[in-house]
């Protein structure tokens, strides 16, 4: 049978429609892929995106809180209310005796007000001639708004300064609660019962606070202080606007008694002159700032303008205005500082980049947002093994819990061997031969992450020198550490042989191949406990091990990461576990297993050197009198039957954490 | 021509297969781990509550021990076995730093218990239907069903790509089967109609 035309099926579309079902299959297509697309979303771990500190908003309202120090009034002082003094002794028949409050007085209808020690004067002078009391008239009170002006000094690479003027202000109130009526008192917004005021420096207040303006005087006097700085600037004129009493005319600015010629901090009164890190001497080589004989402009050296008042100010090798002593990150302009995980106050504590006493950096501490590889999480170390830009410490999508904190990670959990610190709350004192509680490690976790770090570096990254034989060339990159830190709930490394993890631990830390308990060191007059245990032969494991003693922390570590098993001589199952853990054993059953121990891809063993573990070192003997029928190969010192500096891993035992190395993930 | 349409519509379907990933790769991490706490008290082994939760698992085949872990299908298949050590033995070492900062010979701790508590952590695999816990002598003191820590978890996690039913979202789901229908359909049309073509010019 032939096909005709009768016979063909009737296309479905007409030629000429071939071309938009096309258009619209591959539209389907788009559809398809970019709704696939949009699907995504962005995954867990990524940084967030960098944000921006605002501004500090000019207008502010300010509340000053009380900071109440208590004390116990001294004989024969009594403890009563400023009112109640005067109404006892009069205005001048008392005085004050500690500036410190012992109480407050409290009522139905009032705020807590203030009481103080005070003690009647006693008179030894004839009475004074009574001249009649100057007729004063009680201030009009003045209602000011708080405005905080930030002032720009007149180039604009100069820091910005804030000062405050005015405050919202009541004859009747005593705002601050240090017992003082605002009337009479010389800050009536900051706690200062003493109202010292030596220095008449922004009118009494503690440096910091917020002056009052309770007449033109004192009006004027904070008035000059704001003025010369604010002089050029918008912000002046808004001041005045908002504040229409307001004048501060009349006065000049050289309270401090320097002319601002003389000046090397004209907008901060600062009689002293103060620069210590003597960046003034440097500027004056700088024409451009002084001309032999005075300041051309303002040098904002002087410590009260200083930005980093005890650093050399010359250097700044990012050109933010920032020098280098006080720039928590030198490679990168901010001006700003920001650092958001305070990494820089961990790093305060190492004296290899803080200097306490000259209070700046020794070097470049990489901390500031701007030079920190994880700007939301903690890691003052910065590591970034994988040299990808982003920490270690915001490299872990799996630490999902808070109290997991990333130290070291080379890769994810599953192709590493995750190793998680935890600090004990106890330790052990031998000589009184019981556990004691220590809260060295679990109070402070810069302290217990400075151990943790020594531990990392001078115990499992020095794998290569505790080696007879070479270990992989980057076992570094094996491994990931972590610490977990929950003061509330600290480890117990004694109370069981390997330790006892916190509640919630397991399953907060699911993928640990080991947790190590630190404990910290009792030293008594008959030595310091520096054992160890754990919980099993193999990962995962559960390890003791002395927060201070990393040839204790390997060995432990050789039982529960490696495999490894005691070389020195106890007895069998009653003191230690014997056993040939296969494969590539340290330790045999017998003496032609120990002779005929596989190769495989590692060193073969020297078949003369397999002996009973009771054959000491003749030089070294231990236990002479233990004899026990399980072999061994390496050779003493061995860190798996002695713990200190010089012992090594023999072949055997390399050959084990080769294997172990090389085994993860195993199948 | 018809190898050309074949192999255009089998672009365009491996295409639109490989897209698929990209709805359920949504970059979230779901791996998840099975909890299982057991009680081993004298020869007694009791186990606790099973429990499946987001998360990564230790590596599990680097342990010596005299117990055995065994992972198995529903249909009892064994998935994976390993080794786990007694929890009930401890072992450790003594080691004192003298006053004079010498260090004591190390003697050893062994801790033998009748009661002691093991959890195992087991990565998630929707296969695993069981696990199999065998003393050191090889006896069975545990056979732990797994699927109702699944079933509890789902219940709590239904959008869990291991929990849904229907792992694509519909509009993607619709836009495949659209694309395949109309793949066959313009099939269908070319082979058709050449061949009608052909009996128009015979004739």
């Amino acid at each position: 049978m032939k096909w005709n035309n009768a016979m063909t099926p009737r296309p479905f579309l007409q030629s000429q429609c071939r071309i938009p079902v096309m258009g619209i299959l591959l539209v389907l297509f788009l559809v398809c892929c970019t709704s696939g697309a949009g699907a995504a979303t962005p995954s867990r771990g990524l940084p967030p995106p960098a944000t921006t500190t605002p501004a500090p908003t000019p207008v502010q309202l300010v509340m000053a809180t009380p900071t109440p120090t208590m004390i116990t009034c001294p004989a024969p002082c009594a403890c009563m209310e400023r009112s109640a003094a005067v109404a006892q002794w009069g205005t001048n028949g008392f005085s004050q005796c500690a500036e410190q409050a012992c109480g407050y007085a409290t009522g139905a209808t009032r705020a807590p007000v203030a009481k103080y020690c005070f003690r009647q004067t006693v008179v030894t002078q004839p009475a004074a001639p009574y001249y009649p009391p100057p007729v004063t008239t009680t201030p009009t009170p003045t209602y000011y708004q708080l405005v905080t002006i930030p002032i720009t000094t007149t180039a604009t690479q100069e820091p910005k300064k804030l000062v405050t003027l005015s405050i919202p202000y009541s004859p009747n109130i005593d705002a601050d609660l240090d017992g003082l009526p605002d009337t009479n008192d010389n800050c009536p917004y900051s706690y200062n019962p003493g109202q010292q005021d030596a220095d008449r420096e922004f009118l009494g207040c503690p440096p910091g606070s917020v002056a009052k303006m309770p007449d033109q005087s004192d009006l004027a006097i904070c008035a000059e202080l704001v003025i010369e700085s604010a002089r050029k600037t918008c912000e002046y004129n808004a001041f005045v606007k908002a504040n229409p009493g307001f004048t501060g005319g009349g006065c000049n600015f050289k309270r401090d008694g320097k002319g601002d010629a003389c000046d090397n901090c004209r907008n901060i009164q600062n009689t002293g002159q103060a620069d210590s890190d003597g960046d003034c001497e440097s500027l004056k080589n700088d024409p451009a700032f002084w001309d032999g004989t005075q300041w051309q402009k303002d040098p904002l050296c002087g410590d009260a303008c200083d930005i980093c008042p005890y650093a050399d100010n010359t250097q700044d090798s990012d050109h933010d205005g920032v020098p280098d002593g006080c720039d928590n990150c030198r490679t990168m302009a901010n001006p700003d500082r920001i650092d958001t995980d305070k990494d820089c106050v961990l790093l305060q504590q190492d004296p290899a980049f803080w200097d306490s006493v000259k209070k700046v950096w020794i070097q470049d501490p990489h901390c500031g947002n701007a030079c920190d590889t994880c700007p939301s999480d903690v890691n003052p170390e910065q590591l970034d093994t994988n040299k990808d830009g982003t920490g270690d410490a915001c490299s872990c999508s799996w630490c999902t819990d808070a109290r997991i904190r990333p130290v070291y990670i080379s890769g994810e959990t599953g192709s590493s061997i995750d190793i998680i610190f935890v600090p004990s709350a106890t330790g052990y004192d031998m000589k009184q031969t019981k556990i004691v509680q220590r809260d060295d490690y679990n109070k402070s976790e810069p302290v217990f992450r400075g151990i943790v770090l020594d531990n990392i570096r001078n115990g499992f990254f020095k794998l290569d020198s505790y080696s007879s034989k070479p270990v992989p060339a980057d076992f570094r990159e094996r491994f990931n550490f972590y610490y977990y830190w929950d003061p509330s709930s600290p480890a117990d490394a004694h109370n069981q042989c390997g330790g006892t993890l916190p509640s919630g631990f397991g399953t907060a830390v699911p993928f640990r191949d080991a947790a190590i308990i630190l404990y910290p060191a009792v030293a008594t007059s008959v030595g310091t406990a520096a054992g160890g245990c754990s919980n099993s032969l193999g990962s995962p494991a559960q390890i003791s091990a002395p927060g201070f003693w990393q040839p204790t922390l390997l060995h432990e570590s050789g039982h529960g990461v490696f495999g490894l098993v005691d070389t020195y001589c106890s007895r069998p199952q009653i003191d230690t576990y014997y056993g040939q853990n296969d494969p590539y054993s340290n330790v045999w059953i017998s003496e032609s297993n120990c002779k005929q121990s596989p190769t495989g891809p590692y060193w073969p063993l020297n078949a003369t050197t397999c002996r009973r573990i009771d054959a000491d070192d003749p030089a070294t003997p231990k236990n002479p009198d233990c004899s026990i029928d399980f072999w061994r190969s390496d050779p003493d010192p061995d860190v798996m039957r002695d713990t200190d500096f010089s012992s090594r891993f023999g072949t055997a035992g390399v050959r084990r954490i080769t294997y172990v190395f090389d085994s993860y993930p195993s199948p | 021509m018809k190898q050309q349409i074949i192999t255009g519509t089998a672009a365009i379907l491996l295409a639109c297969l490989l897209v698929l990933p990209a709805y359920a790769a949504d970059g979230t991490d779901y791996s998840k781990v099975f909890f299982i706490p057991f009680t081993i008290d004298e020869n007694n082994v009791t186990c606790g509550q099973v429990v499946l939760m987001y998360g990564h698992s230790p590596d599990l085949g680097l342990q010596s021990g005299t117990f055995r872990g065994e992972i198995a299908e529903s249909g009892a298949k064994t998935i994976r076995s390993f080794a786990i050590w007694d929890p009930r033995v401890r072992f450790g070492d003594t080691v004192v730093k003298r006053p004079d900062g010498s260090v004591s010979g190390v003697s050893g701790i062994l801790e033998k218990t009748d009661r002691a508590d093991l959890t195992v952590i087991l990565p998630f695999s929707a296969a695993s239907g069981t696990f199999n816990l065998y003393d050191d002598t090889g006896v069975l003191v545990s056979s732990v069903d797994l699927r109702p820590a699944v079933s509890a978890f789902c219940s709590s996690n239904p959008k869990d790509p291991d929990c849904s039913r229907l792992p694509l979202p519909l509009p993607a789901l619709i836009g495949i089967v659209l694309v395949v229908i109309a793949a066959i359909g313009i099939l269908y049309y070319r082979k058709y109609r050449n061949k009608g073509i052909t009996v128009d010019k015979n004739q």
